[in-house]
């Protein structure tokens, strides 16, 4: 049987036009950006060469600075200085208190839940400190590639929640970005190994960054990665190898209870240094200035480093053997082994991993970008770069979904590793005579009590019809969309009414806010934002163009009537000359609607008859046939 | 929702070909996922999402055997709430009592070998209920007159297997894995 070849996703009316698109992984202390050219996946560096850029954002009174520029006021302005923001996206106030003690700079709660970090240049939110990394890689990547990007795929960890994962779609969307999906990053990471085109394979991913470790166990099954186990200590890293490495070179210079900041971070300097020389060389020279200005001369070889590390090795080890068991597998059952993660490029990091799953693992592509670079593949597929690819990222849900019942327990709606995209529906009723509303309280979890589980939001439900208790059926449908993120309607279902839901994020922000800091960044630096806003629009309309073109060449005569097709020519006319003028984005805006208006229901009728016929699974031949 | 069978054009019986099953399942989501629409618009991408969900839903029936069994018997207009409706047979409720006593004792000693002794006998078990279900489900269009209570049945060790499978993690790890920071 072959199903019909719908749509033609890939196909194209230039075949040799290529569309722009990229990988991010916006992490916890670096962020990279990485692209697909002449085939090849690769991090894209800034104009000094640098591929990785710090996760760090200095709000000055009257400058922004992202990276590099903002790492060097870590010191003197530390308030300012947002690092390890990813730690707080998604995160309510509650969370965020358990936090602030490691935090450097200073929080406090809005009224819409969200944590606010108090800064020279106002009041700023997770998502815009995100936004502003991500903008900062937007230009990187646009200044590479001479044009505007059409969408990027962006990786968050595993275990993110629904209120994560909106919030960096919304740090996205803050800073002008489209995002054609968000993929987990040891996905990512196997996707750039090409493990997802084996059929059937457990993989392992064995991340050590700077200050987070992290274990992920992936189940690949016809193509579906299930995360099975995720693992690990936020609060581990080679940042604290660095450490042990500092104490040793106080102990061995006689320095031992050093407390002078500049000197101590003189020394972490040189820890890190010797760190990193270690992972070629056999041994290495190591000097430390002492307080009275003399010199320590020694040196440090990797016996010694291995020593220092190995408490460290042996606590992420430990988390290995906790995933494994929640995976229900022996560690004889893994049959990959990817490492991620600039730590693993420690000679003894490799060996430890090696010895504990019995294999040796994937290491041959930089483990600082790896993440990136598989998220480049998957963002040049959805471009539509690979027409003939078959390739598809199949996820799951990694948190059950549900919703609070009697004494405060969990009704689970959509289980965890339920494969995505997913709708579900569950019926409720009334319990009160003339019951007009209801509320609801959405929770993400694995636990049966509501308190232990994340809450997402509370819904109240009004204007349901007055009947007797019991009778009124009300249907509330959980989506879940293909990147994880969830999507609730309501519908009393005896006499009809959609139920106004009225939704109040947990921890997310609204739509208004979001609306309020695009209009307060767009007035900050307006002429660029015109520029900007005229380009992203001009690309949208080529998009809608090339979209509307391929398809009234191949569908045009068979779903529209003469009139139809006039109108929607018009209005493309319409798009195309305003998108040639290239004067006003806001024209371009409105001939763009226009034109999706116009052919909205040639979109739907097309859509309708390719799932028709995919679903019944006639083939191309039969269909043309009949035609 | 188009009935499962129907949407991955399977000839309806409780057998199925596993590699076709999936085979199917791969190549529909291959074309409808919403991935291959993000160019299309915002329309034809939730249109997809919709589509592709139900695709997800079928497979989770087509691929579980209880899923299927209930499915079946839904079609041929003898459906029940599995929720409320229980088994009316008396000695297969006499043998639940008997095998939840077993894993408790079991479980409550401890005891890894008995534990693992017990799982292997109700796997045995499980496989006999589900030749139970394929049997009286031989003609999908007309059931048996059992059943409902074969598919009752294999519902029964389908989740004893699952308590006993959460059971032995529990047992080999005390406690839960990730502390979120």
């Amino acid at each position: 049987m072959a199903l019909l070849q719908i749509t033609e996703p890939g196909a194209e009316s230039a075949p040799h036009q290529r569309h722009l698109a990229a990988g991010i992984d916006l992490g916890t202390t670096h962020s990279l950006v990485a692209t697909v050219r002449s085939g090849e996946a690769d991090t894209l560096p800034d104009a000094q060469g640098r591929h990785i850029l710090p996760s760090i954002v200095h709000y000055g009174a009257d400058a922004v600075t992202v990276g590099h520029a903002a790492a060097e006021h870590a010191a003197d302005d530390p308030h300012n200085t947002i690092a390890s923001v990813k730690r707080l996206i998604g995160r309510g106030a509650a969370d965020v208190a358990t936090l602030s003690g490691e935090l450097p700079f200073r929080l406090k709660t809005g009224d819409s839940n969200v944590p606010r970090i108090e800064t020279a240049a106002g009041d700023k939110t997770a998502v815009e400190v995100s936004a502003a990394i991500l903008d900062t890689l937007r230009e990187r990547a646009e200044a590479t590639l001479g044009d505007s990007l059409e969408g990027v795929v962006i990786t968050v960890p595993a275990y993110f929640d629904d209120a994560q994962r909106q919030a960096t779609r919304d740090a996205a969307q803050l800073a002008g970005l489209n995002v054609f999906r968000l993929i987990s990053e040891p996905t990512a990471a196997a996707v750039a190994y090409g493990l997802d085109q084996g059929e059937e394979s457990t993989i392992a991913v064995y991340d050590l960054g700077g200050g987070t470790f992290d274990i992920s166990i992936l189940q690949l099954r016809k193509g579906v990665f299930e995360v099975l186990a995720t693992g690990g200590d936020s609060a581990l890293g080679g940042d604290d190898i660095d450490r042990a490495i500092a104490d040793w070179l106080l102990n061995e210079a006689g320095m031992a209870g050093e407390s002078d900041p500049q000197r101590l971070r003189r020394v972490l300097l040189t820890a890190r240094r010797a760190k990193e020389a270690l992972t070629d060389a056999e041994s290495t020279p190591v000097e430390v200035l002492r307080a009275d200005g003399s010199t320590w001369n020694g040196s440090l070889d990797r016996a010694t480093l291995v020593e220092l590390a190995r408490p460290l090795l042996q606590r992420t080890m430990e988390a290995c053997g906790q995933v494994l068991e929640d995976a229900g597998l022996a560690s004889d059952a893994i049959d990959e082994v990817v490492l991620v993660g600039g730590s693993t490029r420690m000679p003894a990091v490799r060996e430890a991993v090696e010895q504990f799953f019995g294999r040796a693992p994937h290491a041959g592509i930089d483990p600082d970008r790896v993440v990136a670079i598989g998220a480049a593949q998957q963002a040049d597929i959805l471009a539509g770069n690979k027409p003939d690819t078959e390739l598809l990222l199949l996820d799951v849900i990694p948190l059950s979904l549900g919703l609070e019942t009697m004494g405060g327990l969990v009704e689970f709606i959509i289980p965890r590793n339920t494969t995505i995209p997913a709708t579900r529906a569950q019926d409720f009723t009334t319990f009160k005579d003339g019951q007009t509303a209801m509320s609801l309280h959405v929770v993400q979890g694995e636990r049966d009590v509501v308190d232990a589980n994340r809450s997402l939001a509370r819904f109240t439900l009004s204007g349901i019809p007055p009947m007797v208790a019991g009778a009124a059926r009300i249907r509330v449908t959980f989506q879940v969309d293909a990147d994880g993120l969830l999507n609730v309607t309501a519908r009393e279902q005896t006499q009809g009414v959609e139920a106004h839901i009225e939704v109040k994020p947990s921890y997310g922000l609204t739509d208004s806010e979001i609306e309020q800091m695009l209009r307060d960044s767009a007035s900050s630096a307006r002429e660029d934002m015109e520029a900007r806003r005229l380009r992203e629009q001009q690309v949208e309309a080529d998009r809608v163009l090339e979209a509307l073109d391929a398809a009234l060449e191949t569908d045009g005569d068979r779903y529209l009537e003469p009139a139809e097709r006039q109108t929607i020519e018009q209005a493309r006319d319409t798009l195309r000359a305003e998108r040639e003028k290239g004067a006003d984005p806001d024209a371009i805006e409105a001939a763009r609607k226009r034109v999706e208006q116009a052919s909205e229901a040639f979109v739907a009728r097309r859509m309708n008859d390719s799932i028709r016929r995919a679903l019944a699974g006639h083939n191309v031949s039969e269909y043309d046939a009949g035609n | 929702m188009t009935d499962p069978y129907e949407q991955f054009d399977l000839p309806l019986a409780f057998e199925l070909d596993q590699q076709q099953l999936e085979e199917r399942f791969r190549r529909l989501q291959a074309e409808l996922h919403p991935d291959r629409f993000v160019r299309q618009g915002d329309q034809a991408r939730r249109m997809a999402a919709a589509v592709a969900a139900d695709v997800n839903e079928a497979y989770a029936i087509l691929a579980d055997d209880y899923r299927r069994a209930l499915h079946l018997l839904e079609r041929a207009g003898i459906g029940f709430d599995p929720e409320r409706d229980t088994s009316q047979n008396m000695a297969f409720i006499e043998a639940q009592i008997e095998w939840r006593e077993r894993l408790q004792e079991a479980e409550a000693s401890g005891d890894a070998e008995a534990l693992q002794a017990a799982g292997e006998e109700l796997e045995q078990a499980r496989v006999e209920a589900r030749a139970q279900v394929a049997a009286a489900l031989a003609d999908p269009a007309a059931p048996t007159a059992g059943a409902k209570d074969r598919v009752l049945e294999l519902r029964f060790f389908d989740r004893l297997l699952d308590e006993l499978r959460r059971t032995r993690q529990s047992l080999a790890r005390p406690a839960a894995t990730r502390g979120m920071e």
